[in-house]
């Protein structure tokens, strides 16, 4: 199986050599490591014989806007007296292949800036009195290292970017010794021809049904990918030279485009059993377990034997399953064990890791470029751009001076006030964890020594990371906030330790007021994080009214408000057996649901830095 | 110069398409905002607007592209005009020759739909000493920036929400003002910059400051189509139009032209599309009930229905034309109810349904 996929990692070099613009490139999901090399390899070597730039330009990290989109060139605009343009990496590479290296943590704005040279297939430049119109099409390979579900590359990219290789489950020693006898690098046709072909290919109308239907059911709701899936599709058939695209193009098309960015499995299957779940738990392990990749790739291809129950006599139909099995069987692994555990969550809050918002400052963080103003109170002067402020205006200056009688050698560069520029930073904005204590009589019962503990050991940890704490508890009518945000520890454990239990559980009011608290903390530039510790078994209303049903009403309206932000938050179910009102409410709330029933004090601990 | 697709060709996705037209339609509105889902044509729809319009009659040489109706005094540069032609014609009137006096040279323009392409820096946006001539010539000469060249058009900012702050600030106070100050060691200049601004990001990325949210008249929604047949359509036109663009654009010219002509028809009945006072009235009621902050909400809901009265070919705008912009033009300026979790666009329609019943 994993040479399967190590072929069709292969075949999308080909294709993306062939044309890197139109199909806007690659996400490469893989830990850096031979397999990610080789491919890496190949792909140097096919472009070596397009006639592309070799090495393959690489787009750091932390690039400046000044490197990537371009900028005035001081030294050569003060040299010949002309404004001189100097083009950024992007104009730079014009039909090229761009590497992202850890695209997971490529900053939004970088990202933002390459789907929009992506998008044109040109680059507009506005920057240091230039303005340029600048032909910019390339491909991306973005090099995704990411472990953890949330961590992938940016949406934008992953929308533009046709294909998307999760390399990770094939092993070094899987694959062949040398690939030349699999893909004859030699014996393909040249690019250029190619390239003519395969706009002559046309997808018939039940083809484009196929695929449209084919990424319905898969939850891809993305119009690129389809167009994609089309492109790639026409591109198969001129590459092998067929008269047509048939509709095993059309299939691996899709396995290409639509499958690795499957949301959900066919509706058409029955709900995973039992059985499956349990197997899941061993899908949640790391990959290099033996034999499970090849037991999860395998999986989703027996259900898919069984005829769907539709139309058969359709051609429509007869291609989308055909094609549907195919999509089926090439979603990677580590999706469809996420897969099979239910639908996606499409309310993804995460932007990743445990940093908080940024915020731009004057004093520390990343640097982000300079703006006009004074170096004083603590800004720092940055030489290079106030140098190149000044720039144009020296054959001005020079002349005003020389009136002025001032004697000065030629070689003098003056500067005024107005040309000072100052650095500007970006930073990481602190993070508030907001606790929500059930200290109901139910909760109380079992769990609240547990949930107490538990908080104190994540105050410990916040106070390391420096991190605020606030603490709501909730009980008998109401939700109080026990302890406002704040970094001592002292105070938080004594809040703590003096809270009373009993009483009925109050969980619409207590979202509620940890919505209010999340939202100023917001509005004050922190990065709020709601825990709440529950049995999620409201029994009072909004308004202090006892009454199971209103308050379960309540609690899933307060829910969704809270849902429809943008704050993360953890619901840790802490009832000896964890019920349904829990899990909904937590589903609604759009976080992270964590049943907990016989966990002790560090397992919650443990938990919620995990997650938040 | 790059083919955009044409906006008639454009499925679906009515909302927006009607929002753009009513903000191009009648710039006082304020300009639209587009936020949505990624690949639903967002930046299509917006770039194929350009074409779309009629050229405008523009003062030849005025690098802001200022009307010749318009009055003395807006633009320095029409201004300089404008007196050396008083002069040429006085001493052609002292010479005693004949014949008209010389006219200001006029041209017509396409309206400008501007990119302020993210990344751009503050001196391009606003314009700055035109380094050539500083360096060459040693000249102090302005370079007119990205705000002077969308005078009287579009400036189009795609992925709003991630611009930069301080870029966002300026914006604010130009787009309010409809005037460019730059004030540099010598460089003095302030220049006309009406335009309409037009943003599209997608949410999920980022919100928008509510000061800058509050500047664009309309705003909407734009989801994925979920729609089988849609979703092909868009699937193969955009398909067709990548293999072959001229021919699509040709098989696309007579759906062009009929909204190009209704755009014309329109921006000549607006000025006598009649508002009663019964409509008024509704309109406050609506704004009242939805609980909308000041009167720019109420004012920008009456101006849009005249606009959607006039692209239907109508004398008067009714109570039907307040209810289809009623979302786009509210939907940003309400408040989040703690009480009532449900979008503001449902709010606004079950307000709509409980204020006007059928």
């Amino acid at each position: 199986m994993s040479l399967a996929l190590w072929l069709r990692a292969l075949l999308v070099a080909h294709i993306l050599v062939s044309n890197p613009h139109s199909f806007g490139g690659v996400i490469l999901r893989a830990r850096a490591g031979p397999v990610r090399e080789r491919w890496l390899h190949y792909l140097q070597t096919l472009a070596q014989q397009a006639g592309l730039k070799t090495p393959l330009r690489r787009i750091p990290l932390g690039i400046s806007d000044e490197n990537l989109l371009g900028g005035l060139d001081l030294e050569a605009t003060i040299h010949s007296g002309k404004p001189v343009l100097r083009s950024g990496v992007l104009a730079n590479s014009d039909g090229q292949i761009l590497v992202l290296p850890m695209a997971e943590r490529v900053d939004i704005n970088v990202a933002s800036r390459i789907s929009m040279a992506l998008d044109q297939g040109q680059l507009r430049l506005e920057r240091d009195g230039q303005s340029n119109l600048l032909p910019c099409h390339f491909g991306v390979v973005a090099l995704d290292e990411g472990i953890e579900a949330e961590e992938r590359a940016n949406i934008k990219l992953q929308d533009r970017l046709a294909f998307h290789l999760s390399l990770d489950e094939i092993r070094w020693h899987d694959l062949p010794e040398n690939e030349d006898g699999l893909i004859d690098v030699d014996a393909s046709p040249p690019i250029s021809t190619q390239v003519g072909n395969a706009a002559s290919y046309i997808l018939t109308d039940e083809q484009w049904l196929a695929i449209t239907e084919t990424a319905m059911h898969l939850g891809v709701h993305s119009v690129r990918a389809l167009h994609y899936a089309a492109k790639t599709a026409a591109y198969l058939a001129a590459m092998q030279g067929a008269d047509r695209i048939s509709d095993s193009h059309l299939s691996e098309a899709i396995a290409l485009v639509i499958s690795p960015r499957a949301t959900q499995l066919p509706s058409a299957e029955s709900p995973p059993a039992e059985t499956d779940l349990e197997e899941d738990a061993e899908h949640a392990e790391p990959p290099e377990q033996n034999d499970a990749p090849e037991n999860k790739v395998e999986q989703p291809q027996a259900p898919a034997e069984t005829p769907l129950p539709e139309n058969q006599q359709d051609t429509v139909a007869e291609i989308e399953d055909s094609v549907l099995a195919a999509a089926k069987a090439a979603i990677p692994a580590d999706l469809l064990s996420e897969l099979l555990k239910g639908p996606l969550i499409q309310n993804q809050k995460a932007f990743g890791g445990k940093t908080g918002a940024r915020k731009m400052g004057c004093f520390r963080g990343r640097p982000m470029g300079s703006i006009a103003g004074n170096p004083q109170a603590g800004a720092s002067l940055s030489l290079i751009d106030t140098l190149r402020t000044a720039a144009p205006w020296q054959v001005i200056r020079k002349k005003q001076n020389a009136s002025l009688a001032v004697p000065r050698s030629s070689k003098t560069i003056h500067i005024t006030k107005s040309d000072f520029r100052v650095r500007r930073y970006q930073e990481r904005t602190q993070t508030l964890t907001i606790f929500a204590v059930d200290a109901s009589g139910s909760a109380a019962m079992h769990r609240l020594a547990e949930a107490k503990g538990a908080v104190e050991l994540l105050l410990a940890e916040c106070y390391v990371r420096r991190d605020q704490v606030a603490v709501i508890s909730f009980r008998g009518t109401g939700a109080e906030i026990l302890l406002p945000s704040t970094r001592s520890l002292v105070r938080a454990k004594r809040s703590l330790a003096e809270m009373p239990g009993g009483g009925g559980t109050p969980l619409a009011d207590a979202i509620y007021i940890a919505t209010e608290l999340a939202q100023n903390a917001q509005r004050q530039g922190l990065s709020p994080a709601i825990v709440f510790l529950t049995d999620g078994r409201a029994n009072i209303g909004r308004n202090g009214v006892p009454g199971r049903a209103q308050a379960q009403l309540d609690a899933e309206q307060a829910a969704r408000y809270l849902g429809r932000s943008t704050i993360k938050s953890l619901w840790i179910d802490t009832s000896p057996q964890p019920r349904i009102e829990g899990e909904q409410i937590a589903k609604l709330v759009g976080s992270i649901y964590l049943p907990l029933p016989h966990a002790s004090a560090k397992e919650v601990s443990q938990a919620v830095l995990r997650t938040l | 110069m790059a083919r955009y697709y044409p906006f008639s060709a454009i499925v679906g996705q009515e909302d927006m398409k009607r929002a753009i037209l009513v903000a191009a339609l009648e710039p006082a509105i304020g300009g639209v905002l587009v936020m949505g889902d990624r690949g639903t044509g967002k930046s299509t729809a917006v770039r194929a607007l350009a074409a779309l319009l009629p050229p405008m009659d523009a003062v030849a040489d005025c690098p802001y592209g200022c009307d010749p109706l318009a009055p003395a005094g807006l633009c320095f540069y029409c201004d300089g005009l404008r007196a050396n032609l008083q002069a040429l014609n006085a001493s052609q009137i002292a010479a005693g020759k004949k014949g008209k006096p010389v006219k200001l040279k006029t041209i017509k323009r396409n309206v400008p739909v501007v990119d302020l392409p993210l990344g751009a820096t503050e001196d391009r946006v606003v314009g700055a000493l035109d380094i050539e001539k500083a360096l060459t010539l040693g000249e102090k000469a302005f370079d007119p920036g990205l705000l002077a060249r969308a005078n009287r058009g579009f400036l189009y900012i795609d992925e709003v929400n991630l611009l930069d702050d301080h870029l966002v600030d300026l914006l604010i106070d130009v787009a309010a003002s409809g005037e460019n100050v730059v004030e540099r060691e010598g460089l003095s200049i302030r220049h006309p910059a009406k335009f309409v601004l037009v943003g599209s990001g997608n949410p999920e990325e980022g919100e928008l400051r509510p000061q800058l949210l509050d500047r664009f008249g309309l705003a909407v929604e734009v989801k994925t189509p979920t729609s089988m047949q849609e979703r092909v359509t868009i699937i193969k036109r955009r398909d067709a139009f990548e293999r072959n663009s001229i021919a699509f654009l040709a098989e696309w010219v007579e759906q062009e032209e009929a909204i190009r002509k209704a755009l014309e028809l329109a921006r000549k009945k607006l000025p006598h599309i009649k508002v009663d006072d019964k409509l008024l009235e509704q309109a406050s009621t609506l704004c009242s009930h939805l609980g909308t902050d000041g009167l720019r909400g109420e004012l920008t809901l009456l101006r849009a229905a005249r606009a959607v009265a006039a692209l239907a070919g109508k004398n008067k705008a009714t109570l039907e034309d307040l209810q289809a912009i009623a979302i786009p033009a509210l939907q940003h300026r309400l408040r989040r109810n703690p009480l009532d979790d449900s979008s503001s666009a449902v709010r606004i329609e079950r307000t709509l349904a409980e204020v006007f019943p059928a």
